[in-house]
Order: C-alpha cells, then sequence, then structure tokens
C-alpha cells in the first residue's frame, strides 16, 4: 500500500477513526491496535516477510534484556549483543547483498585469471520491503542498551508496535527507542493540534511526491536510459531533474510517514531540513536522511574514535562510514562509489574544520535573502551533491563515467524534448516555484503552511492540490527508497 | 474529535468550490458534445455543436470541435454531387478526432494527398462494429453515392456483439444524476479526463470480494476469437455489407490471424496500418491517451491515400 493511493486513502482515516474512537482507554490497547493495523500494512507488500519482521522483534526483545542483564560482565553482554548484530545484518546480508557478494567474488576471480568452473550460484531473492530500515531500528536498539543509553522495556507488545509502526515500517524514518518506545510506552491523548499539524505534513508530502517527484520521473528516465542520444545540458537539466525527484520523493515519504504518525498521537524525528540549501556538503548531510546520518554517527562513527582520534583516524572512520552509507543503499558499486564520493567531498571541510559551522543554522537566518556568498555556496554544494547523483541513479559504474564523459567531452547546447512531447517550461516553472516556497519555508520543516491568516491557508491549500491535479501522472509510482 | 471532522468538512467544501473554479478559470477540462439518436437509431452528437478538446493536464493540447449538419465532427457534411471520388471513414473516437482541429481531421489529410478525393468523416466516441455496420445499413440511400467506405476497426473490443442495439447506457451516462453532476462540474470532468474517476472506480470494485471479480474475469474472457469472427459474420449478413464498397482499416499486430484469415477467404479487403506505425520515427500518439498525434494521423492518411490509390489490401 502506497502512501499516494486511494488504498492509503481509505485506510488512514478508517485506522485513525477506529484508534481514536475504541482503543484510546490504554496504552496496551492502543498498540495492540498499531501492531495490528501495522501487519495488515505490511502484508499488503508481502504476507510472507511478516515473519521476519517477528522473528527481528522476538529476537531483539529477548538479547537486549540479555544484554542489560549481563551489564556486569562485559564479554557475555558483548557476545550478546554480537548475537543481534549477527542476526541483523545476517538478514540483510541474506536478503540484500547475497548475490552481490557473489557476483563481486566471480568477477574478481576472472580478473585475476582464474577460469575455474563456476561453482556458485546467486540465489532468486526478493528484497523485503523495509528490511534495512527496520533492522537498523531494531539493531539500534540493542546498541543503545548495551551503550547503556537505555533500559530494555519489559513490554513485548510495545517493543512490538515499536518495530512494526507502519508509518515508518518501510522507509523509515530510521527511529531511536530513546525517543519513540518511550511514546508507545505510554497512552496517547488525542490532540487536535498534532492532527492538524499532521494533515499538513500529510498534504505537503504528497505535494512533494505527485507534484515534483512523480512528474519529473519520466523525463529523469528517458534521459538516463537515452544518455548516449542526448546533449550535454539535457544531461545536466537531467542531472537536476532527479536531484529534485529523489529529494521530493524521500523528504515526500518522510513528511507523509511523520505527518501519519502525528495522527497517532506520535512525533517521529524529522529526516530532511531543506538539504537543497546548504553551504557546504557536511550542512548537507546534518539536513539529508538525518535519521540514517546520525544513526551511522552514533552507532559507526563515534564508536570507532569519531573525531576525538587522531586527524589521520578520524579521516579513516569518515570514509569507513560513507562507504558503509553508500552500501547500505544497495548491493551496487554505484552506490559504494556514491559514498566515497561524499567522503572526499566531506574530508577537505572536515580537514579546515568548518564540518559543524553550520549546525545550529539556517542560510539567510537574519535575513529575507541569502548574502552572495551564501548563495555561491548554496550553488557550488548542489553542484557537487547533484554530480554524485549520476552514481546514484545509474545501473553501473560504466553507464556512470559514459554520462559524465557525454557531459565533458560533448559540451553542447540543445533543447531537449521529450519523446512524448511533454511541455518543458512547465517544469522549469514548477522547480522556480518550489525552491522558492521551500525557501520562504526554510526555517521549520514541520510547519509547510506557516500562514497565520486563515483564508491565505485554505487558498495555500487549495493551491497545492490544484498543482497536485496540474502534474498527476496517472503511472504508479512507487517510492525510490523502497528499493533500499 | 467533532471539531476536527466539522472543520475537515468546511475545508474539503471549500477547496472542492476553488478547485472548481481554477479548472473553469483556466479552462482546463473538455466541452463534451451531447449525444442523440436519430430517426434511422444512428447514435450520432447534436448538430451544429462547437466546442474545446483539451488533453493533458495542463491544457497541453486544446482542440476545437465543429459537429457539422449530419451529428458528426467533420468540415464536410452533405454529400456532393461532383465527379469526385468519394469516400466515408467511420469508426470510434479515433476516426471522429476531437484530439485534432475539426479541419485538421485525418480525412483533410487524406484530401490534401489525394487530388479529386472528397472524405466524409463519420466517427462518433464508443462505437463498435456493430454502431457502424448499422449505420451503413440506415444511411445505405446516402451512402450510395460513395464511392468506397473505409470502417475503422480495433479487433481487442469492437466484435463483442453480433447485433445492433441502442447503447442506452451510454446515451444515459449524460443523463442520469453522476452524468449530470460530472458534465455541470468542470472539475469533475477534469479528473475524469486524467483517469483519476476510473481509477478510483477500480479501487472501488477492487474492494469487493475477489469471488465477484473471478465471476466478471471469466464472463469476459468468454469472448473467445471464434466468437468474435462469428459475430462479423454475422454482422455482414445482417447488414448487408457489400464487401466491394466496404473496407476495414485495421492494425494486424492487435489482430488475431484467425480473424485476417477469415476476411481473407470471405473477400473481406482491409488496410493494415501495423507497419506504417511500427516503423514510425516518433511517437504516434498523445502523451495520455492512445489516439493517434499528428505526426500518427499523418502516416495513416498516407497508408489510406496509397490503399484507395491503389488496390486496397
Amino acid at each position: 500500500m502506497l502512501f499516494n493511493s486511494f488504498e492509503y486513502l481509505l485506510f488512514i482515516p478508517v485506522v485513525y477513526l477506529l484508534y481514536w474512537s475504541f482503543f484510546n482507554k490504554k496504552a496496551v490497547l492502543q498498540n495492540v491496535f498499531i501492531i495490528f493495523v501495522s501487519y495488515f500494512f505490511y502484508s499488503l507488500w508481502d504476507v510472507r516477510f511478516l515473519a521476519l519482521i517477528l522473528l527481528s522483534t522476538v529476537v531483539d526483545f529477548f538479547v537486549a534484556q540479555k544484554i542489560f542483564n549481563n551489564h556486569d560482565d562485559k564479554i557475555k553482554s558483548k557476545k550478546w549483543l554480537w548475537l543481534s548484530l549477527i542476526f541483523n545484518l545476517g538478514l540483510l546480508g541474506v536478503f540484500k547483498y547475497f548475490n552481490f557478494f557473489i557476483d563481486s567474488f566471480l568477477d574478481m576471480k576472472t580478473l585475476l585469471g582464474f577460469q575455474s568452473e563456476n561453482k556458485w550460484t546467486t540465489l532468486n531473492l526478493i528484497l523485503p520491503v523495509g528490511i534495512s530500515f527496520y533492522t537498523f531500528q531494531t539493531l539500534s536498539y540493542s546498541l543503545d542498551v548495551y551503550y547503556k543509553k537505555i533500559q530494555p522495556t519489559k513490554d513485548f507488545v510495545a517493543f512490538a508496535a515499536f518495530v512494526s509502526f507502519f508509518p515508518q515500517l518501510v522507509a523509515g524514518p530510521i527511529e531511536r527507542a530513546s525517543n519513540l518506545l518511550k511514546q508507545i510506552i505510554s497512552k496517547k491523548v488525542f490532540s487536535y493540534n498534532q492532527t492538524t499539524e499532521g494533515l499538513k505534513l500529510i498534504l505537503w508530502g504528497l505535494f512533494k511526491k505527485i507534484v515534483i517527484a512523480d512528474s519529473l520521473a519520466p523525463i529523469v528516465d528517458d534521459v538516463f536510459m537515452n544518455y548516449q542520444d542526448y546533449s550535454a545540458s539535457s544531461l545536466i537539466m537531467g542531472v537536476v531533474f532527479f536531484s529534485f525527484q529523489v529529494y521530493g520523493d524521500f523528504s515526500g515519504y518522510s513528511d507523509i510517514a511523520i505527518g501519519s504518525a502525528k495522527l497517532f498521537g506520535f512525533e517521529l524525528m524529522s529526516n530532511f531540513k531543506f538539504p537543497n540549501f546548504s553551504r557546504n556538503v557536511a550542512e548537507y548531510w546534518q539536513r539529508w536522511h538525518i535519521s540514517l546520518s546520525t544513526w551511522f554517527r552514533h552507532y559507526v562513527y563515534i564508536p570507532m574514535g569519531g573525531s576525538k582520534a587522531s586527524k589521520l583516524l578520524s579521516v579513516r572512520n569518515i570514509i569507513i562510514v560513507f562507504l558503509v552509507s553508500g552500501f547500505w543503499h544497495g548491493a551496487n558499486w554505484t552506490f559504494i562509489f556514491w559514498g566515497g564520493l561524499h567522503a572526499l567531498f566531506y574530508i577537505p571541510i572536515f580537514l579546515m574544520g568548518r564540518n559543524r559551522v553550520y549546525v545550529d543554522s539556517v542560510v539567510a537566518q537574519n535575513s529575507w535573502l541569502p548574502s552572495f556568498k551564501e548563495f555561491l555556496q548554496i550553488i557550488y554544494t548542489f553542484i557537487l551533491v547533484s554530480f554524485s547523483r549520476i552514481f546514484f541513479r545509474s545501473s553501473s559504474l560504466g553507464e556512470s563515467f559514459g554520462f559524465i564523459n557525454r557531459i565533458i567531452f560533448n559540451f553542447n547546447f540543445e533543447e531537449y524534448t521529450h519523446p512524448y512531447g511533454y511541455r518543458m517550461i512547465d517544469f522549469y516553472v514548477l522547480l522556480i516555484i518550489f525552491i522558492f516556497y521551500e525557501f520562504l519555508i526554510r526555517k521549520d520543516e514541520r510547519n509547510p503552511f506557516p500562514f497565520k491568516m486563515k483564508g491565505v491557508r485554505v487558498f495555500a491549500y487549495s493551491l497545492v492540490v490544484f498543482s497536485m491535479l496540474l502534474f498527476y501522472d496517472n503511472h504508479e509510482h512507487t517510492f525510490i527508497y523502497f528499493q533500499f | 474529535m467533532k471539531k476536527l471532522l466539522f472543520k475537515i468538512g468546511v475545508y474539503a467544501i471549500t477547496i472542492f468550490v476553488l478547485l472548481e473554479c481554477y479548472v473553469r478559470i483556466f479552462h482546463l477540462s473538455s466541452d463534451v458534445p451531447k449525444r442523440v439518436i436519430d430517426e434511422f437509431g444512428v447514435e450520432k452528437r447534436i448538430s451544429n455543436q462547437t466546442g474545446t478538446n483539451i488533453t493533458g493536464n495542463r491544457r497541453q493540447h486544446a482542440t476545437t470541435y465543429k459537429i457539422n449538419e449530419n451529428g458528426f465532427n467533420s468540415i464536410r457534411s452533405q454529400i456532393s454531387s461532383s465527379e469526385n471520388f468519394k469516400l466515408a471513414l467511420i469508426g470510434d473516437s479515433y476516426i471522429e478526432g476531437f484530439h485534432q482541429d475539426y479541419n485538421n481531421s485525418l480525412g483533410r489529410m487524406i484530401e490534401t494527398e489525394l487530388d479529386s478525393v472528397e472524405v466524409y468523416e463519420y466517427g462518433c466516441g464508443g462505437y463498435d462494429l456493430a454502431d457502424q455496420f448499422h449505420m451503413i445499413n440506415a444511411y445505405k440511400d446516402k451512402f450510395a453515392e460513395l464511392d468506397l467506405i473505409v470502417v475503422y476497426m480495433k479487433y481487442e473490443n469492437d466484435l463483442e456483439r453480433s447485433i445492433y442495439t441502442t447503447n442506452q447506457i451510454r446515451l444515459n451516462k449524460m443523463n442520469n444524476v453522476v452524468g449530470k453532476i460530472r458534465n455541470f462540474s468542470k472539475l469533475l470532468s477534469y479528473g475524469g479526463g486524467l483517469g483519476l474517476i476510473n481509477k478510483f472506480g477500480k479501487f472501488l470494485k477492487s474492494l469487493k470480494l475477489p469471488v465477484n471479480s473471478a465471476s466478471q474475469d471469466s464472463s469476459k474472457s468468454l469472448i473467445t476469437d471464434s466468437t468474435k469472427i462469428k459475430n462479423f459474420e454475422t454482422l455482414i449478413s445482417n447488414y448487408g455489407i457489400n464487401k466491394n464498397k466496404v473496407k476495414l482499416l485495421l492494425d494486424s499486430r492487435n489482430t488475431c490471424p484467425n480473424f485476417l484469415a477469415f476476411c481473407d477467404d470471405i473477400g473481406m479487403c482491409y488496410i493494415d496500418f501495423a507497419e506504417t506505425l511500427k516503423h514510425a520515427e516518433k511517437e504516434t500518439t498523445f502523451i495520455y491517451d492512445t489516439h493517434w498525434n499528428s505526426y500518427g494521423r499523418n502516416l495513416l492518411a498516407k497508408k489510406i491515400s496509397d490503399c484507395v490509390a491503389n488496390n486496397v489490401h
């Protein structure tokens, strides 16, 4: 069930009304209901993989208890932690990376000149939707207990609701137990304001998905699929469009997830904070897929020593984190290369000590417009990030380099025309308006309609819905991050 | 909760009204000409209606239609008494051609290709072969002056019945409450054009028990190739189709080979445009639907002109 489907449009009000009408007496009732609807929600993707979620829930629930009970015995608690790591990463290894490892191993053998008989075989496995997200979430729970950041819950129902909570089950935000589990354990009380905030976020998320991401998708697909036929200017346009597509797609999904969670009384963490206005790549990573980047910072970067180690070790840590982050996105060398490229962008900023200068501020913090310097910084960062996305979007490294090669060595300007004859000016105007509007609301990602007058708000809602009708594409587009 | 539900209702109505205004201000939805059944029992449009047809979300493609005295979207109406070769094109929405300006229709393109040829168009959206053969029979006196009648046929769904009856469902669609509301609300008409209403309808159908949908599917699949061929045979004999004068226009890629063989056996000629569209250099249809765009129509016009100039088939 996609968030931008009629099914969800029916599902969410029904579940909402049932939740607040019949299950609002006790937290346990609310949680049982959340589990039921979450499992139902997931079963519409693939009922077979419900067992994996259940297994992951059971394993981490009991492992965390064991870690906690053995806190005095470092070796024992570490053994239990290893069990959680092996189980969760094992799941990912089998379902997501097994074929990649086999293929890479065989390629390596061939490269080294070994032509021995191929006894290895790849598995014909379907990637369970959301596996990268919920395994990281359960893993973070065991790690938090191990690092004594939280105490394990004894409430299995609450923990099962924490793992399977439907708004963020299939593509995040990857929540921490310290935030979400705490809320799940306590009884939720109906709040009018929270509901309206949730509805606004859902509307804004749908706008980003339907109007930005889905309308640009056919153009991006065409440019990347037929890049050899297009001029460099068209390829650059395709890359820029893809940047907005992937942003609209994933941040739109996250907004709908956060908004949906709000309807049920939950506050999920923000996943995007206008990354297109980042002034350097370090700021970009503080604003893009925040739940994942903070996950890697807390559970990979800092345990390895983070930036408290020597410069050399810190650089090594940064490289590892970005490569692993790239690998998390998919079992393909393109993602690893993408991660490596971001490490290259990040390291100079880190060495200059500028990786945390924009942590607490946003562009044009105290003015209407950005300064000329900020403007150039934003453009420069956007170019770097968009360039890296060529690897993110391409299906192979060869294709990525072919694409770049065509931009650099065949540079020419030619107006792009889509085979179906889309009127391109519509998309250029759309993106300009979108950038301008996002700039206006850049200070608060949780409030996309910050208008005080009711009439203006209604007018804004109507324009958002109208733009959905204007750019609606009859084809069903799934969310890009579901594949991860 | 009551306050919330009340406010959602008020907001929804306000937004609906505003959207209706936007759609009307920017004229985003198509005008739909009304239908009628004439004294011969032929379904057609009410004469002398004009309007704009919109394809695509953002007025990507806006065209003008003009229903002639005969009730069809065509620049020509009464068959002239000149010595020119007279050709009639009969078909569904592809021939009706609301997706093009009425003065740039498939018929006009054929006339441009060939000298001394007059093309009369009798297209009406939703027609199947029963509608078309019934029309040929009903207008046989008028059509006697024609030299050739080309009937556009889609094998997939044009041979599902063997006898013509007026399509009351289609006519009632415009006159029942839902049809009237849809006709009144430009927003709903626009949403319908985008395929949103169809999609919503499909979603509602999918909510029904699988048993029902299974039985529906099986009833649909009952119309086999042999039934279609049988229907075709019955239609030809019931409506006295003159095989020397009437030719089919079809795409063999979507047509059962047995049907083509049957046409050969009974001496029914057809113009097959499969190769023409297959080797097209550009897209031959619109973005949002499968109707031929200007390039596609041009190819078709050339193909038909060639066939008219030489021997059909």
